[in-house]
C-alpha cells in the first residue's frame, strides 16, 4: 500500500513536472545581456563628459574665488589707502580752518594720492574725504582714518548742533576700532549723508543766529 | 535593456565543471534554471508564479553575483536566493488570504492555469498538490527540493543550512505525511 503510494507521489509529481517544463521551455527566462561592445563604446563617452564636467566646475569654482572677492575687493576701501591720501593731503594743507570751501591744492594732492588705489571706488573716496573735510576743517587730527574722521565730524556736529538736529549716530563705533579693516562703501556713503544732513542743519542754524 | 533569450540547448545545458573553474556569470546560472523554476512550483503551485519568482531569482542573483565568493557553491547559493524568494511569496499570499477573498480568488493556482493545463490536472493531482500545501513549512522546503528540484542531499543541506541527516529525517516525514493524507482522501 505504501509502495504504491510512493508510485502514486513520484509518478505524479513527475507527470506535473514534465507538464509544467513543456510550457516553461517555450517561454525560458529572459535576463539582461552584458553587452561589452556597447560598454567599450560608452565609457569613453562617459569618461569625455566627466572629464568636461570636471573642467567646467574647475573653472566655475576658480571664477568664484577669483571674481566675487575681487568685486568685494572693490566695493571696499582699504582704510589704509584713504589714511594715507589723508596724510598726503594733509601734508599741503595750510588753509585757515574757518575758511568753508575746501581748498583746491587739497583737492588735487587728495586725488593724486588717490590714484594709487586705481579702482572705480575712487570718486566715493574723493568724495567722503573732501566732504569730511569740508565739514571737519577745524579738526586738524586727520591722520586716522575717513571713519575716524567721520566720526568726529558726528561728535562735533552733535556736540555743536541743537538738541534735535543731531540723532543720527549712524556711523557705528564699532567701526572706529581699528585702522586695518575693509568698511564698504555704502557705509561711507550713509555716514556721509547723515553727515551732509547734520551740516546743513548746523549752517543754517549759524547762518539764522 | 536588451534581453537574451535562452533557448532550450541552453536552458538543459550543464556547467558546473566550468563554472568552478572560473568567475561565475549569470549566462553560466542559467543552466540551472530548469531546477529554479522547478523548486518554485513546487512552492507556488502555479506555473505563472513560478515563472514569475524564478525571474526574480535571476533578477536577484544578477544584482548580487558580486557576493557569490564559491563558484561551485552556485547552485546552492541560486537555490538558497529561490527558497526565500518561494517562502516570502507564501507568507505573502497567506496575508492575502487573511485580508480578502476576492484576492485569494484572484491568487488561485487553478484560475490562472491555461485550459490545456486545468485539462491535463487529473484528480490524482489535485489531491498530491493538496497534500504537499498541508505539510508543515519545514517538511514542505526539504520535499520540495528533493521532489521538484531533484536537489540531492547535501545541497539540500547546504541550501538551508542543516544538516544532512535532518534533511532525510525531515523527508522521510513529509512522505509519510503526504501518503497519509493520501490515504485519508481516497
Amino acid at each position: 500500500m505504501t509502495d504504491k503510494l510512493d508510485d502514486v507521489l513520484d509518478s505524479t509529481i513527475r507527470a506535473e513536472k514534465a507538464q509544467a517544463l513543456e510550457m516553461f521551455r517555450m517561454h525560458p527566462l529572459s535576463i539582461p545581456r552584458t553587452d561589452t561592445a556597447a560598454a567599450s563604446r560608452v565609457w569613453p563617452v562617459l569618461l569625455r563628459n566627466f572629464a568636461l564636467s570636471g573642467v567646467a566646475l574647475a573653472v566655475l569654482v576658480l571664477g568664484v574665488i577669483l571674481f566675487v572677492p575681487a568685486r568685494q575687493q572693490n566695493k571696499r576701501i582699504e582704510v589704509a589707502t584713504i589714511q594715507r591720501a589723508l596724510q598726503t593731503a594733509d601734508s599741503g594743507q595750510t588753509t585757515p580752518a574757518s575758511v568753508a570751501p575746501v581748498p583746491s591744492y587739497a583737492f588735487q594732492n587728495r586725488h593724486v594720492a588717490l590714484r594709487e588705489n586705481g579702482s572705480d571706488m575712487t570718486w566715493t573716496v574723493q568724495r567722503a574725504i573732501v566732504r569730511t573735510q569740508s565739514l571737519d576743517y577745524h579738526e586738524r587730527d586727520l591722520n586716522r582714518t575717513v571713519l575716524a574722521a567721520l566720526s568726529k565730524v558726528q561728535h562735533a556736529e552733535i556736540e555743536s548742533a541743537p538738541s534735535g538736529h543731531a540723532s543720527s549716530t549712524e556711523l557705528p563705533a564699532k567701526l572706529d576700532d581699528g585702522l586695518d579693516r575693509l568698511v564698504s562703501a555704502s557705509t561711507i556713503e550713509r555716514a556721509l549723508r547723515s553727515a551732509d544732513r547734520k551740516a546743513h542743519s548746523s549752517h543754517r542754524l549759524t547762518q539764522l543766529k | 535593456m536588451e534581453l537574451l533569450m535562452v533557448n532550450e540547448h541552453e536552458a538543459s545545458m550543464s556547467v558546473p565543471a566550468e563554472i568552478a573553474a572560473r568567475s561565475i556569470s549569470v549566462e553560466d546560472l542559467l543552466a540551472y534554471q530548469e531546477t529554479v523554476f522547478l523548486i518554485c512550483l513546487g512552492f507556488t503551485r502555479n506555473h505563472w508564479d513560478a515563472q514569475e519568482l524564478a525571474q526574480e531569482a535571476y533578477l536577484q542573483a544578477h544584482q548580487r553575483l558580486a557576493q557569490l565568493r564559491q563558484p561551485d557553491a552556485a547552485k546552492a547559493w541560486l537555490c538558497r536566493i529561490t527558497r526565500n524568494l518561494c517562502v516570502d511569496q507564501i507568507r505573502r499570499q497567506k496575508w492575502r488570504r487573511f485580508f480578502g477573498a476576492f484576492e485569494e480568488h484572484h491568487n488561485e493556482a487553478p484560475n490562472r492555469q491555461t485550459p490545456e493545463t486545468l485539462l491535463l490536472a487529473s484528480e490524482q493531482t489535485r489531491r498530491v498538490k493538496t497534500a504537499i500545501e498541508k505539510l508543515p513549512a519545514k517538511l514542505r522546503e526539504v520535499f520540495v527540493l528533493n521532489a521538484y528540484g531533484e536537489l540531492p542531499y547535501a545541497e539540500i543541506a547546504q541550501v538551508l543550512g542543516i544538516k544532512i541527516g535532518t534533511v532525510m529525517s525531515r523527508l522521510s516525514r513529509a512522505r509519510t505525511k503526504i501518503k497519509q493524507e493520501l490515504e485519508g482522501t481516497e
